[in-house]
């Protein structure tokens, strides 16, 4: 059986409301989508909160889904607007708390303990990618999506996608090379 | 797609090489328990709405018998002319002779004040 047909036959389970489904589907895609929302988010916490808004989105719609032929691409697209609307509202809470605003760190990135120096510094170079370049690269590196499946989550061809992430590649190489210098 | 030259792809090594972090234990438990609720409350949504459709038909059928009974007897039953009207008025006249109670005179010069009619 092919990955689609496992994909189609999840679905279809899922249509039919099968809670079973829905495991199967987070056992499947949860740790990809997980990490791609941590390193958007920079926050444990909201990351999970994104999960759980896309497979829970996912139950919601089941029954418009129809015949959808790429899921992690659909997937990674509802992760996508949900870390946008979790960032919306993030920018709300700073602007309303005090506490928050006192404390700009809570929000911040934070860094697992297993993390190296040297993950440390590919991080660093990492956020100053441009945006459109670094979300090509997270659903690449983290989403272990294809270019097809990055085109179809972020609506650009394939080529364009390839090529963000060349150059992102490229600009991540300057900027270590700069930093060992 | 073409391949990445060497350099790249060591940047690419470094990329994959970032600590994997995965999610806590208690997110699929979260989920699932969420996606079992939002099931159920599914379920009594549809029920109710079947429950609403169901009672908006048998009012509809109710109000459809209503109209045609309505209009059966109307079909059945010959509008009134005005000699049935006449004939109305005139058994009503006759109406207190039927009572057992009243003798002759008291209905000719009772309280009623009806005039006899004999035939």
């Amino acid at each position: 059986m092919t990955p689609d047909d496992e994909c189609s036959d999840l679905l279809k389970s899922l249509r039919r409301g099968d809670p079973l489904a829905l495991a199967e589907l987070y056992d499947r895609f949860a740790g990809r989508l997980y990490r791609v929302a941590l390193r958007m988010l920079g926050h444990p916490a909201a990351a999970e909160d994104a999960v759980q808004e896309v497979f829970l989105g996912v139950l919601k719609v089941r029954l418009r889904l129809g015949n959808l032929e790429d899921l992690p691409a659909y997937l990674f697209c509802s992760l996508r607007r949900a870390v946008g609307r979790i960032q919306a509202n993030r920018h709300r809470w700073q602007a309303v708390e005090h506490t928050d605003r006192e404390n700009p760190e809570n929000w911040a990135p934070q860094a697992t303990p297993c993390e190296t120096m040297w993950s440390d510094s590919v991080l660093q170079a990492l956020k100053r990618l441009p945006p459109e370049q670094q979300e090509v690269v997270l659903l690449k590196i983290e989403g272990e999506l294809t270019f097809a499946e990055i085109a179809t989550a972020l609506g650009i061809s394939p080529n364009t996608a390839a090529s963000r992430y060349r150059y992102a590649l490229q600009k991540l190489r300057q900027y270590l090379c700069a930093q060992g210098e | 797609m073409q391949p990445l030259p060497d350099e790249l792809s060591f940047t690419e090594q470094l990329l994959k090489s970032l600590p994997r972090a995965t999610p806590s234990a208690e997110l699929r438990e979260r989920i699932l328990v969420q996606a079992k609720k939002d099931l159920e409350v599914e379920r009594r949504n549809r029920q109710t709405r079947w429950m609403i459709f169901g009672s908006a038909w048998i009012f509809l059928v109710c109000l459809l018998l209503t109209w045609t009974q309505g209009i059966r007897l109307k079909a059945a039953a010959p509008p009134a002319s005005p000699a049935d009207f006449a004939d109305m008025q005139s058994r009503g006249r006759q109406v207190p002779f039927f009572r057992g109670d009243l003798d002759l005179h008291e209905t000719v010069h009772g309280d009623l004040g009806i005039p006899l009619e004999l035939p």
